[in-house]
């Protein structure tokens, strides 16, 4: 199996290439077409992603407009707050040209809790990784968006 | 002694040993000929498509290269050939959802089958953007060494150990012939001894059983013989490493015509540039003194 498609993917960070291989080897990739929404917000789902190939945008409806909120390149993950127990997606995701994602069912990642302890630790400790990069983002924005408010304010 | 058995009975046992020697390798043959044929279809396919794309291509420059190589690979895709990997289904509930169940597939056929060699070349995108121009030896090396169908058969045997060994194996098989004549030999040997010279007429039988024993010994010779013969003739009628060079030479080829197509129109540019200044050069000098450079004396 030919794993280098993985190797920049944080969601493998520090796994063996027969570890990672354990994961994905019953795994399946979906190709997606250009405006094809790979994850619909409100939607439930228990799988995690990873963008193979191609780029994608995280998008979010909020009632007048579409906004977009953060473009996603290969090697990305996605979906992951469903593995933490958020099951209904909080965004859409669409696909912008072609994409391939590869899709990592909940059941195939709680399979190695007893199987696999260390694959399962690593696995779980990149996502809280990713998460926490995203939550410290998100701060960030929002930091610099009180500060604009302030300056509109004061304005 | 009992060296001379153990001498005896490989000796004995070697013809069988041969025999399925030669049927493995037959049949290993078989099979990286088989796989060599269609590892040469699926990348002729590759650089033929690239070579048609571009020879159709406006001949303009390309500024943005990996969005460029993208698009290029994106068209070549589409008509590459299938390669044989068996897709592992499994029907989820969210099949009727936004996922379509011919979109899907297993990432091992995603990653060895038809895409494989998109892929490898993704990865090495960066020998392409760079305008330093790259060993193409190597860079085809590295995009063949990614693709397993093309380092391995059946998945596990490396394919250029093996197609190494199947060339010294017709050696092989002379070699180990003289061995087992010369077991044999040294295994009849002793029997001799035994003869009684001073009752000759008694020695008969044991010069008999010596000479059977040495003849059958040679056996093993004349079938190590024929088993290079064959192995020979197959090396000679269907090899395996002319055909993995002739592929490697055509992907190295449509790289190299990749290559030039993005930065041959800056070369050209560069060229111009620097004749031009050596013309100016040229002008500059010839005013001077009124004299072409060429005219003037040392």
């Amino acid at each position: 199996m030919s794993l280098s498609l993985l190797k920049s993917c944080p969601l493998f960070f520090e796994l063996y290439d027969k570890e990672i291989e354990k994961i994905v080897k019953h795994c399946s990739v979906y190709t997606f077409k250009d405006g094809d929404r790979i994850i619909k917000d409100g939607e439930e789902g228990d799988q995690i992603f990873v963008l193979l190939d191609g780029k994608a945008m995280v998008e979010k409806d909020t009632g007048k407009t579409r906004v977009k909120i953060q473009p996603l390149r290969s090697g990305d993950v996605f979906g992951e707050m469903s593995l933490m127990g958020e099951k209904t997606r909080a965004a859409d995701i669409v696909s912008s040209g072609d994409s391939h994602v590869l899709e990592i069912r909940y059941e195939k990642i709680f399979e190695l809790f007893q199987k696999e302890p260390r694959i399962f630790g690593l696995l779980l400790f990149n996502i809280s990784r990713l998460i926490s990069r995203r939550l410290s983002a998100s701060n960030s924005i929002i930091v610099k968006l009180q500060k604009e408010l302030g300056r509109t304010k004061a304005a | 002694m009992d060296l001379i058995v153990v001498f005896a009975a490989i000796s004995t046992n070697l013809i069988p040993i041969m025999g399925v020697m030669l049927i493995v390798a037959l049949a290993l043959r078989f099979i990286v000929y088989r796989s060599g044929k269609r590892d040469n279809y699926y990348f002729k396919s590759f650089s033929d498509s690239v070579v048609k794309i571009l020879e159709n291509e406006e001949n303009k420059e390309i500024e943005n290269v990996p969005s460029w190589i993208s698009n290029l690979l994106h068209k070549v895709s589409q008509r590459l050939p299938n390669r044989s990997v068996r897709s592992v289904s499994t029907p989820g509930k969210h099949d009727n959802g936004s996922f379509r169940e011919k979109d899907k597939e297993s990432f091992e056929e995603f990653s060895q089958g038809k895409r494989s060699i998109i892929h490898s070349v993704k990865q090495n995108i960066d020998a392409f953007v760079s305008s330093h121009p790259p060993n193409f030896y190597e860079l085809t090396q590295r995009i063949l060494k990614q693709d397993k169908k093309w380092t391995t058969i059946l998945g596990v045997i490396n394919l250029d150990k093996l197609s190494r060994m199947l060339d010294v194996l017709p050696g092989m098989f002379i070699v180990i012939g003289i061995f087992g004549t010369f077991l044999g030999i040294t295994a009849a040997l002793p029997t001799i001894a035994k003869i009684d010279l001073t009752k000759i007429q008694d020695a008969a039988p044991l010069l008999n059983s010596f000479v059977s024993n040495v003849a059958f010994s040679m056996h093993t010779s004349i079938f190590g013989i024929i088993c290079s013969l064959v192995l020979t003739i197959l090396n000679t009628l269907f090899p395996i490493t002319e055909v993995r060079i002739t592929v490697r030479k055509n992907l190295e080829y449509c790289f190299e015509f990749m290559w030039y197509r993005i930065h041959g129109e800056k070369i050209q540019e560069g060229d111009k540039q620097i004749i031009q200044q050596l013309e100016k050069i040229y002008a500059a000098l010839e005013d001077s003194d009124g004299k072409p450079p060429s005219k003037r004396k040392a």
